[in-house]
């Protein structure tokens, strides 16, 4: 786990080293004359080697200390920090909405397998799919936004001003990253179930004088959730690396903001932080993924 | 299953509830006191009105900031924070009388000491390191002649030197500018939350005409698609520099499109120091092949102003329209020069250009057509701003490229020595005996006349020499809450919010 990090983060720092731009010359602009540059250079370490400059952020890493940010007179943790609940409010948001729609959903098609609504379920859930969550975006915004107006485009409102109003913003964009996330959801629960439903086990159920109410929530349900969980798990990884594109069209001082505008400013110690907070990010899902398991299925522990 | 089904309904229930109450946090504003403003990045680069680099920045701080003197939209120098100055025969010292009750927004009036404070901040060399304002090393020295005069001494008359004291005023107790946002302007910072908005206020005790509306919030759009939309949806009032097809989106919505001008000098910044740009026949040549009327046509449905060499229409005192008739379009003379310079069969190269500056790809994109026809064929090689700073303009490793040069503050000075032999910012790598003499003269100069007519001869020069494919000054597009009236263009970087206010209000 810990080689994970060592490994994402020499990789970050040595892309920065190979793509073109300088920082201090980014900070500077046109009017900067070689001598300013080469004072800020030296003013932020970047005259040293890399290697040096590699190992030395990497203790400083360890003791907790992300350093201060180029383009801002402030430390990289208190930027990400401001940032952090936005992004992490929409992914929490976008995944209750998908555990809420995506198992009654999958539920009611496992019930009709075969009809017309299993069909039109089917066909829906493909194309929901495919389509990216920025484009659907754009749709929530054309169309709940600028026709229907029930929000307007554009108008985050910060979670300090006032809360609800933020939770209320941030609905559409958590819509638009859950949509395809509860469509993925739903065809592994529906098929889960299925097979489920064809086990042993499920006679037995009955024959000890269950409804099929009672068989489907008490027992199949259950054991048709333990794939999902490591898709879910996956899931929120993913919404938070997604959010990045989704908060654009937004407009959402989010994460993805942070990050684009380090990038292009050439900020690398916030965009070596926040690359080192999406990988524990991923390492610690897999973890409670596995913690899951042992809570829902006894037998895996053993 | 009537269960599932039932959770389900009360699901869609609770969220269609829940996206229809956001319609809420609309009415929160008093929609006669706010504007909202969209602005394409944030002010990343500090708020210390003395150290700040960014035009983008600039433009904001104007509405905080003002020097002694400031630019009124014709760009002439008005008096600002002095009520008056007198310029001795010699031109070396300069006398400014200090305005009566102007205040600092903390409510403190503006003494002698700050003034001086704020000029030695900019004067002071440290370290071997040029000062904050670099033409500042002209100062000799900064007097109190009493509470109310203040008198600077120059080493050499520099007819120029007014333009300069456009710097900040601030507070001689201000040990740190970038968090202490303490000005004399029309509006008072507020706050600022990083990569997320910006909100000034009105301030009541300006010496002059105060500001119309209350409240000003900047918000960071930083996603070109959005702005159209945010406009149209009601969450921004004000977006300056749209793009051509931004505007054709916006017809028939409630937004007033206003044209102005950049205030910049687009052209094919060609590398004097490379083959074939270092002949000049060749660079001439690439000048009778471009046509920047059909430029003009491609890139802003017909808006732009056309010019011949680097001073751009605003900057009327320098700016000579018969230069644009230099290199009408020719493609045999071009073709000839070419046979002359031995490139009969063409040759091939790259034009760099920001892919962030839609106007000046597809402006790099009509010239690559129009080099064809000659033989030439060019390449567009996109990269990032920050690439394209670092490689282009400051390290000097490209061939041609396609970007506008503005000029802060507007001086002929400022604006031209970029093209001597071994001027700060010549990354054309421009090198002419004859332009670094009449430069030479032209600053020497103390005669207002003279010195004009040499700087004169300097554009003459550039355009002669063909030193870079000059095409136009873009025409600035800014979309503007049809309520909301009042929006004055500058020729330098700056937005005046001040000068804003509601239609309904004025009429009151």
């Amino acid at each position: 786990m810990l080689l994970t990090l060592f490994g994402v983060s020499f990789l970050v720092f040595a892309a920065f080293e190979i793509i073109p731009g300088d920082p201090a010359i980014s900070k500077l602009g046109t009017d900067a004359t070689p001598e300013m540059i080469a004072a800020l250079r030296e003013q932020m370490g970047l005259n040293r080697p890399f290697i040096v400059r590699y190992f030395d952020w990497l203790g400083d890493c360890i003791r907790g200390d992300f350093g201060r940010s180029y383009s801002y007179n402030r430390t990289v943790i208190s930027m990400i920090g401001d940032k952090l609940p936005i992004t992490v409010t929409m992914t929490i948001i976008s995944m209750l909405l998908v555990i809420a729609v995506s198992i009654p959903v999958a539920l009611l098609l496992a019930k009709y397998m075969g009809s017309t609504i299993d069909r039109a379920g089917y066909i829906s859930n493909q194309i929901l799919m495919a389509v990216p969550s920025f484009f659907l975006g754009i749709l929530i915004t054309y169309i709940f936004g600028l026709t229907l107006r029930f929000f307007t485009p554009g108008g985050y409102i910060s979670y300090r001003q006032n809360f609800a109003g933020f939770i209320g913003y941030l609905l559409a964009p958590s819509v638009a990253i859950a949509i395809p996330k509860c469509a993925m959801s739903v065809k592994l629960l529906r098929s889960a179930i299925l097979e489920e439903w064809n086990k042993d086990y499920v006679r037995t159920a009955y024959s000890r004088g269950n409804s099929t109410m009672q068989v489907m929530y008490r027992h199949v349900l259950k054991n048709a959730l333990i794939p999902l969980i490591t898709f879910w798990g996956m899931a929120v990884a993913d919404m938070i690396a997604g959010s990045i594109v989704v908060e654009q069209v937004f407009n959402i001082p989010g994460l993805g903001r942070i990050l684009l505008t380090s990038i292009s400013n050439r900020d690398y110690p916030v965009v070596e932080a926040i690359i080192l907070l999406i990988a524990v990010v991923v390492i610690v899902m897999n973890l409670i993924v596995d913690i899951l398991y042992r809570c829902i299925d006894p037998r895996i522990s053993k | 299953m009537k269960k599932g089904r039932l959770i389900l309904t009360v699901l869609l229930m609770t969220m269609a509830a829940a996206l229809s109450g956001c319609t809420g946090g609309k009415t929160a504003d008093t929609p006669d006191t706010r504007i909202t403003i969209g602005i394409p990045q944030d002010l990343d680069d500090g708020l210390d009105p003395h150290k700040v680099s960014a035009a983008g920045t600039k433009e904001i701080l104007f509405n905080i900031y003002e020097g002694l003197v400031k630019y009124d939209e014709t760009g002439a120098l008005i008096p600002a924070v002095a009520s008056d100055y007198k310029v001795s025969e010699d031109g070396l010292t300069y006398t400014f009388t200090l305005r009566d009750g102007v205040k600092f927004h903390d409510g403190s009036n503006v003494t002698a000491e700050d003034v001086i404070y704020s000029i030695e901040r900019c004067s002071k060399a440290e370290g071997g390191q040029d000062p904050l304002v670099p033409p500042f090393t002209n100062i000799s020295e900064v007097n109190k002649v009493d509470d109310k005069t203040i008198e600077i001494k120059l080493v050499a008359a520099d007819p120029d030197f007014l333009a300069y004291m456009t710097v900040a005023i601030i507070q001689a107790s201000n040990d740190d500018p970038e968090t202490k946002v303490i000005g004399t302007g029309p509006y008072k910072f507020v706050s600022h939350t990083p990569m997320e908005s910006v909100e000034l206020e009105a301030f009541n005790d300006y010496w002059g005409e105060k500001a119309h509306i209350g409240k000003v919030t900047l918000k960071i759009v930083s996603d070109p698609a959005a702005i159209v939309m945010d406009l149209k949806g009601g969450s921004l009032d004000m977006f300056c520099r749209l793009t051509d097809s931004q505007v054709s989106e916006l017809k028939g919505s409630n937004f007033n499109i206003e044209v102005g001008t950049m205030n910049l000098a687009q052209a094919l910044y060609l590398n004097n120091s490379v083959e074939p740009f270092n002949d000049v026949r060749v660079r001439q040549a690439i000048c009778y092949a471009i046509d920047p009327q059909e430029i003009m046509d491609f890139v802003s449905g017909g808006e732009g102003t056309e010019i011949g060499s680097a001073a751009f229409p605003s900057f009327s005192k320098y700016y000579d329209p018969a230069l644009n008739d230099n290199y009408n379009r020719d493609v045999e003379k071009a073709k000839e020069l070419l046979k002359e310079a031995g490139y009969e069969n063409g040759f091939s190269f790259s034009i760099t250009v920001p892919s962030a500056y839609t106007p000046h790809v597809k402006t790099a994109e009509v010239i690559s057509e129009e080099l064809k026809e000659v033989g030439i064929t060019a390449d567009l090689k996109l990269v990032e701003w920050d690439s394209w700073l670092s490689d282009t303009y400051t390290n000097h490793n490209y061939e041609a490229t396609v970007i506008g040069i503005d000029l802060n503050p507007v001086t002929a000075r400022n604006l031209l020595q970029r093209y001597t032999s071994d001027g700060h910012g010549n990354f054309m790598e421009f090198s002419s005996e004859k332009y670094d003499e009449v430069f030479a003269k032209a600053v020497a100069s103390t005669d207002d006349a003279e010195q004009t007519a040499l700087y004169k001869e300097c554009l003459q020069i550039l355009s002669d020499e063909a030193a870079s494919a000059y095409i136009q000054d873009l025409p600035s597009f800014v979309a503007l809450n049809n309520k909301i009236s009042g929006y004055k263009f500058y020729p330098i970087y700056a937005q005046d919010f001040a000068s804003l206010y509601y239609i309904d209000e004025a009429n009151d």
